[in-house]
């Protein structure tokens, strides 16, 4: 059974076991509102305690930390007044605040989870397009402008071939006749799309054309190439890790969402209509 | 030039051996050619082609970004500015055509980090009355949302920000170093030297009364240098708006970490004449020589066009230049809490700025407004989009939408700026020799950099005395220009005998844009009387145009089909090359040389907008416009006796 080894597999149990922790802590925090009793205890007065002393940079006096205890008794009371007619339904601050928190939580284990190397082994082959250092190319260019004759083409190529000196042949341009080693999407910078992709695989020191720039034709010539790699993970291992850690994040809210969504009938003014 | 007939002897010759009896053994000539094989650049020092990036840029973590509604991070930014695709804060899915080679990401640091806190409705925030009432407004979404927004903004400008709040997300606080950690990091993360770099920096937000005089800061350095502080701030009672305090933390960082950094202006035009002035600053102090060595110090660099606007020249300022009605935000400061009068401009355009260094120099013996030019979005989007029919506007609310051109960037009693006057420019392009921090660094030092409006013009500019028409035949304008002359953001060297100054220009267009119109040279002076003086020279042009007795051209015509949002590169020009000599050149008087190139015209963004959306545009929209390229000036300084 491979889904057992899948990480989306494991954080939604680990997720599961945290929304039925919460579940079972907010239980116990708040009594059935029959009974009526606010119940304060040590726990809630050391959290009063420490928002002071954020705010404050000391501990709170006893007759501060009194005026914090009777605030929050008269807010505990006004809430559970204010949720029993039902003032926190249809709030948009409460409703954004509560689906913030929920989306948190799965964020939250996303950048908790310290995974397995062979987890970002295989984050890496499968993402490797965006892993691969880039291609360079470095090679030599004549324009022959805009919209040569295939004749002058042809001429120059033979001219090169038979051995001529490049650097006199041509149409004067303030393009680089040169380009040192080079990633190809700053070669389609310069000379425009598709520029570079037309050089794949030439061989070296072979003029060869004409190739199509953003300003009319060349004959080029490649003189080193450096073909992009994919780099170990022990190379590039935090840059993976903030790559999966993002994926996985959004992969979780994905999932998270739609398997809470399952439980749900969702009924909109067209399909109420087709339903019935 | 002896180096360059060497070096093509040795490619013409070298592989035939014929000089194999000038090198010590043969074996070592191979040795040599195996590693680097024909390569004529292999001696070279100068770049080949220029390196795109932008210099302004903010993200969510900026208070006025996150607040009305960016949600995006700098990892977000990074990863756009690189070219993946990434979702805007309004779900729409962006990536630019091109990627740019380097960034500069400049959020606010002035409640630095207070946005997303908000956005999250941590408990910090709302446990304050006025959080909580600008969490509610945020949550609401919609008009609730951007008065609530507007609240904090105006709180911020007017300084009236809660004070606790304030305390929580300034210097001094953890939220504040956090957040400062966060932007260090995501661009440590993102920085890939040779490909991609990814410059440390912040945008110090000194707003008086509306005034703007912001300045964005780029450190040269890496976190172990920019962790050893965190950026200043202009709220009192943790910083204050007067430059001067900025000056310090600068000279601070530096004496502290050992590391660089430099700051720069922009939006001149908002500043209602603050920005560069001769007699009084805003805060009260004189144009000393203490203010002009400060400025001098740190300031080496402009932002002359971006989205508030293009602050190059003004029609008001250079009458007689047909071009300086370009994209001018002239209506009042930021926030329109004080109209434009005439009198502010000359304080507020880089041409009238460049003329009063010269001033100033005389007078001081220092130039503090001898900068270089760039280009930046200063989006709030955390995109870095500057082409027009890419355009993901100025803030969330201006992201694309069929409504974005008829809401006002900014409305008060007074007047208003339009939306559809938001300008989608630009970026700064570097001549530096490799792609890293320190290059890039250093080439904004020595303001090696020009601007445009958003096309990748290329444009190569050389100041010296000697060169001619036959530079232009050599097919290596660089080898020349370097060799011969300076390039952009240099002095002129002495001058050798009698002559003017000569100037080696070539342009070139966008790969994938529009043909150029014309190239000009700006020239200003300071003339024998102590009156400062410019004129526009026609240069080099496209098409069978002639200039008339004036020195005026003929325009280039106009390819824009209005019914489809495109144009046509029939007229116009791929590249326009040329040696000029100053015809009207006093060896006596300082003076400074920039170029401008101008496209052939081009739609605006909104036109795209009108056809995307099938929306109607208010009457004065601009439809068409023509982009453009500043380069850097060269400066003459006569000899003193």
């Amino acid at each position: 059974m491979r889904f057992y080894k899948e990480p989306l597999f494991h954080f939604i149990l680990i997720g599961l076991a945290i929304f039925g922790w919460f579940y079972l802590v907010s239980d116990e925090a708040e009594p059935p509102e029959e009974a009526e009793t606010i119940t304060i205890d040590s726990d809630d007065i050391a959290l009063l305690r420490t928002r002071f002393e954020a705010s404050w940079k000391r501990q709170p006096t006893d007759a501060e930390l009194q005026a914090l205890i009777d605030s929050w008794i008269r807010e505990e009371i006004l809430v559970r007044e204010a949720r029993k007619l039902g003032l926190d339904r249809g709030d948009q601050v409460i409703r954004a605040r509560l689906a913030r928190k929920m989306e948190f939580l799965t964020t939250a284990i996303a950048s908790s989870v310290a995974p397995e190397e062979a987890v970002l082994e295989e984050h890496l082959a499968q993402n490797a397009d965006r892993f691969t250092t880039p291609t360079l190319i470095a090679f030599d260019q004549i324009y022959l402008g805009d919209a040569p004759d295939p004749d002058v083409v042809d001429d120059t190529l033979q001219a090169l071939n038979g051995g001529a000196d490049w650097s006199s042949l041509g149409v004067s341009s303030l393009l680089a006749r040169s380009m040192p080693l080079t990633a190809a999407g700053a070669i389609d910078t310069t000379f425009g799309r598709g520029f570079a992709s037309q050089l794949d695989g030439s061989e070296p020191m072979i003029w060869i054309g004409p190739i199509n720039s953003g300003y009319g034709q060349h004959l080029v010539r490649v003189t080193e190439a450096k073909p992009g790699y994919l780099p170990p993970l022990a190379e590039i291992y935090d840059s993976v890790l903030n790559d999966w850690r993002r994926a996985t994040a959004q992969d979780l809210a994905q999932a998270q969402y739609e398997s809470l969504a399952a439980q749900y009938r969702v009924e909109t003014p067209e399909s109420a209509e087709g339903g019935s | 030039m002896l180096r360059l007939y060497v070096c093509s002897m040795l490619l013409t010759l070298g592989p035939a051996g014929v000089l194999a009896d000038a090198v010590p053994t043969k074996e070592a000539a191979e040795g040599t050619f195996a590693e680097r094989p024909f390569s004529p650049y292999a001696n070279r020092t100068f770049p080949e082609r220029p390196l795109w990036g932008d210099t302004h840029l903010h993200t969510g973590l900026s208070l006025d970004a996150g607040t009305f509604g960016n949600t995006l991070l700098p990892d977000d930014a990074w990863r756009f500015a690189k070219g993946q695709q990434v979702i805007s804060s309004t779900g729409q899915p962006v990536r630019l055509a091109r990627p740019l080679d380097w960034m500069v990401l400049t959020d606010h640091t002035d409640l630095m980090g207070f946005a997303p806190d908000l956005q999250a409705g941590k408990p910090g925030v709302l446990a304050h009355p006025k959080g909580l009432e600008w969490y509610e407004g945020y949550s609401a979404g919609g008009d609730e949302a951007a008065k609530a927004a507007f609240d904090i903004i105006s709180n911020f400008s007017q300084m009236t920000l809660p004070e606790d709040l304030l305390e929580s997300y300034s210097p001094g606080a953890d939220a504040f170093a956090f957040t400062w950690e966060h932007i260090v990091m995501a661009a440590e993360r993102h920085n890939d030297p040779g490909n991609f770099t990814a410059f440390i920096g912040f945008e110090w937000t000194s707003v008086p009364k509306g005034f703007n005089l912001h300045r964005n800061v780029m450190l040269r350095d890496g976190p172990i240098r920019a962790l050893q502080m965190v950026p200043p701030v202009t709220q009192p009672p943790y910083g204050n708006t007067d430059p001067k305090a900025l000056y310090e933390w600068l000279e601070e960082y530096q004496a502290k970490t050992g590391g660089r950094a430099v700051a720069f202006a922009h939006n001149g035009n908002l500043s209602n004449g603050w920005m560069f002035p001769t007699e009084d600053t805003y805060h009260g102090g004189k144009v000393d020589e203490e203010y002009v060595q400060n400025r001098a110090k740190w300031e080496p660099h402009y932002e002359v066009t971006q989205i508030k606007g293009d602050g190059e020249a003004h029609p008001y300022l250079s009458p007689d230049d047909p071009f300086a009605d370009y994209e001018n935000w002239d209506v009042g400061n930021l926030d329109i809490s004080e109209l434009k009068t005439d009198d502010m401009l000359a304080g507020e355009y880089a041409r009238e700025a460049l003329k009063r260094g010269l001033m100033l120099e005389e007078k001081f013996g220092v130039n503090p407004y001898k900068f270089g030019m760039g280009g930046a979005t200063d989006s709030h989007t955390s995109l870095a989009t500057a082409e027009e029919d890419n355009y993901f506007g100025k803030s969330v609310s201006a992201e694309p939408s069929a409504t974005r051109v008829l809401h006002p960037f900014v409305e008060s009693d007074l007047g208003a700026f339009e939306g559809h006057t938001l300008v989608a420019s630009g970026y700064t392009a570097v001549w530096a020799s490799e792609n890293t921090r320190s290059a890039i660094f250093d080439a904004f030092k020595r303001r090696e950099t020009y601007a445009t409006t958003g096309p990748r013009i290329g444009l190569r500019f050389f100041g010296g005395w000697d060169f001619d028409e036959s530079d232009l035949l050599t097919r290596l304008v660089a080898d020349v220009g370097y060799t011969k002359g300076v390039p952009m953001g240099g002095d002129l060297r002495p001058p050798e005998g009698e002559g003017a100054p000569t100037f080696l220009i070539g342009a070139l267009r966008d790969p994938v844009g529009a043909n150029l119109d014309r190239v000009q040279v700006v020239k200003g002076w300071l003339d024998a009387d102590g009156a400062l003086q410019e004129k526009v020279y026609n240069v080099a042009w496209s098409d069978d145009r002639a200039l008339d007795a004036n020195g005026n051209l003929p325009e280039v015509g106009n390819t824009v089909d209005l019914d489809t949002a495109s144009w046509s590169n029939s007229i116009g020009a791929s590249e326009l090359v040329t040696v000029w000599t100053d015809p009207d050149f006093d060896p006596n008087a300082r003076a400074f040389y920039y170029v401008r190139v101008l496209e052939i015209p081009t739609p605006r963004w909104v036109l795209y907008d009108k056809l995307r959306f099938g929306i109607d545009l208010p009457a004065e929209a601009q439809l068409i416009h023509q982009e453009r390229a500043y380069s850097s000036p060269i400066w003459y300084t006569p000899a003193s006796e």
